[in-house]
């Protein structure tokens, strides 16, 4: 039985002025709630995500709570920056074996406003990607471990500056389209150069801001979703991948396991990477896009600096394969547990050509590719256009 | 530098305590005679028995970075410092810090051996490097 997604609810990125993480959740529900066309009292799965910022025994189970709502199910993920894509594989399974007809995701954190910033980045460090007896005694921080990833891959293919800021450019120019990204001012190469060092060679330009945000979508069968208020987007296919958790057990520094994901959900939709109409890719960081880009099998390995230097995934008319026509994760946002949602929400915007300022013409497929860790997980939805 | 400790009993306790004696020890295994890193439940060449085995502690600078910014509070002070990757000799490679170097004397490649400092627990010692031509 298909699935489809028939709801979105996003709200602006960047400092929140709600009081808390189960306020933005609900505003986010009764957006994309209202966006299907359905009520609270049709859902009747809940998934979600645990915020690094509110976290709770069985956060599904709270916002239920919260909601005021008795699902069949409530559950809560965890798969990093991957867990978009595993909330809507969960969905299909949940209604392809009738457990459930009526699929509420969400994904929100709110680092800004849950914590503060300095808690917010220690705990990440600490309780994130960094292993507690084999990394942390060296002090890493999160962007100083994408750093190193960043020098291998300069060493061995010849990436530089100027690449990794085509990118951060790239994303920049494509959120000032977008009402709802963090940040919305385009900058050229200089302001990238002078841009503060935080981990060599990474600048501050180089990683995502860390952003109050998060996504909502509803699923539900294809069948059921003729009936919903705006067109459907119909889920084509999944995969998953994943290659170690801490970047100490990787067994390259340069080359990880995205193009595994792809190649799995490419299989289950039976359609080929040239299939592909616009593309939604995991970008923490410069370098994760650099880097994902290539794995992914878009460009090959060494070619994607050049390429994004050479507007090729530029998200407009120009571009070969437009990338991250809402700014990634770098300028759109990166909501803490809630990384990639926007990826998700963003890939059903453009397939219904809602996608207003930034819109790119007829896409029929989107790649949605989330990551979680340095490099560790990763996930990818296929999405098309219902016909 | 500082280190914040490992946590004592973790399955890498015995490389952070043969650290203390001045010894870098890494999981090896005696079906396959290779060393593997980080520590798992077998070997991952035959998925033999592995045990703990001392390494010369020479070897070559991976990748690294500078960080200018520390995260743990502890290491407010030490900032700017080194994290590394080191491909050891024996065939794995190691996250680390690189200790008494400038950032501008850094290059992937360089030759690098072994040392070791305390950790903020007495009784585990952290394997750190330098480049040769200073150890
Ligand atoms: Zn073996």
């Amino acid at each position: 039985m298909p699935v489809a997604i028939v709801g979105v609810g996003e709200l602006p990125q960047g400092q929140s002025s709600l009081p808390n993480t189960m306020v933005l959740h609900e505003q986010l529900a009764r957006l994309a709630l209202a966006d299907a066309g359905l009520a609270l009292k049709d859902v009747d799965a809940l998934l979600t995500l645990s915020p690094r910022s509110d976290a709770y025994l069985i956060h599904a189970t709270g916002l239920a709570e919260h909601l005021g709502i008795r699902p069949a199910v409530a559950l809560t993920l965890e798969a990093g920056g991957a867990a978009p894509a595993a909330m809507v594989d969960t969905a299909r399974g949940l209604i392809e074996a009738g457990t459930a007809t009526t699929v509420l995701i969400l994904a929100a954190d709110m680092p800004l406003g849950g914590v503060s910033r300095n808690t917010y980045v220690s705990n990440l460090a600490e309780a994130g990607p960094i292993h507690p007896d084999l990394e942390r005694p060296y002090g890493p921080s999160v962007p100083s471990m994408f750093a190193t990833v960043a020098r291998a891959h300069m060493d061995r293919y010849g990436t530089n500056a100027e690449h990794l800021a085509a990118i951060a450019m790239q994303n920049r120019l494509a959120a000032s389209r977008h009402p709802n990204a963090h940040y919305r001012e385009p900058f050229n190469f200089e302001a990238y150069a002078k841009s503060k060092l935080i981990a060599d060679p990474l600048r501050l330009l180089d990683c995502a801001p860390v952003s109050d945000g998060g996504g909502a979508i509803i699923v539900t069968s294809v069948e059921r979703a003729g009936e919903s208020r705006k067109s459907a987007v119909n889920v084509l296919g999944s995969g998953f991948s994943m290659g170690h958790l801490h970047l100490s057990a990787a067994p390259s520094l340069t080359a990880f396991a995205a193009g595994d994901a792809l190649d799995r959900a490419l299989k289950q939709a039976k359609l080929q990477r040239s299939d592909i109409d616009v593309a939604l890719v995991y970008d923490c960081f410069t370098i994760a896009m650099l880097i994902n880009v290539e794995d992914l099998g878009l460009a090959a390995k060494g070619e994607a600096g050049p390429a994004f230097v050479a507007g090729r995934f530029a998200p407009s008319a120009s571009g070969e394969l437009p990338i991250n026509p809402h700014g990634g994760l770098l300028s759109h946002g990166h909501p803490a547990r809630a990384g990639g949602m926007g990826n998700l929400v963003e890939a059903v915007m453009q397939l219904r050509d809602a996608a207003g300022d930034r819109q790119i013409a007829n896409p029929n497929v989107a790649m949605v590719h989330g990551m979680g860790g340095v490099f560790a997980t990763h996930g990818v939805l296929l999405l098309g256009r219902s016909s | 530098m500082k280190h914040p400790a490992p946590r004592a009993g973790s399955t890498s306790a015995p490389h952070f305590e043969a650290a203390k004696q001045g010894r870098l020890l890494l999981p090896h295994c005696a079906a396959c005679a290779k060393f593997h890193w980080p520590p798992q439940a077998a070997c991952p060449h035959c998925d033999g028995a592995a045990d703990w085995r001392e390494a010369k502690g020479t070897g070559t600078l991976a990748t690294y970075s500078v960080v200018y910014r520390a995260v743990n509070p502890e290491l407010k002070d030490d900032a700017p410092y080194v994290i590394a990757f080191v491909d050891l000799d024996e065939g794995v490679r190691l996250f680390t810090n690189i200790v008494d170097a400038k950032a501008a004397d850094l290059k992937s490649g360089l030759g690098v051996q072994c040392r070791f400092e305390p950790s903020m627990d007495a009784e585990l010692w952290v394997p750190v490097f330098a480049l040769t031509a200073q150890a």
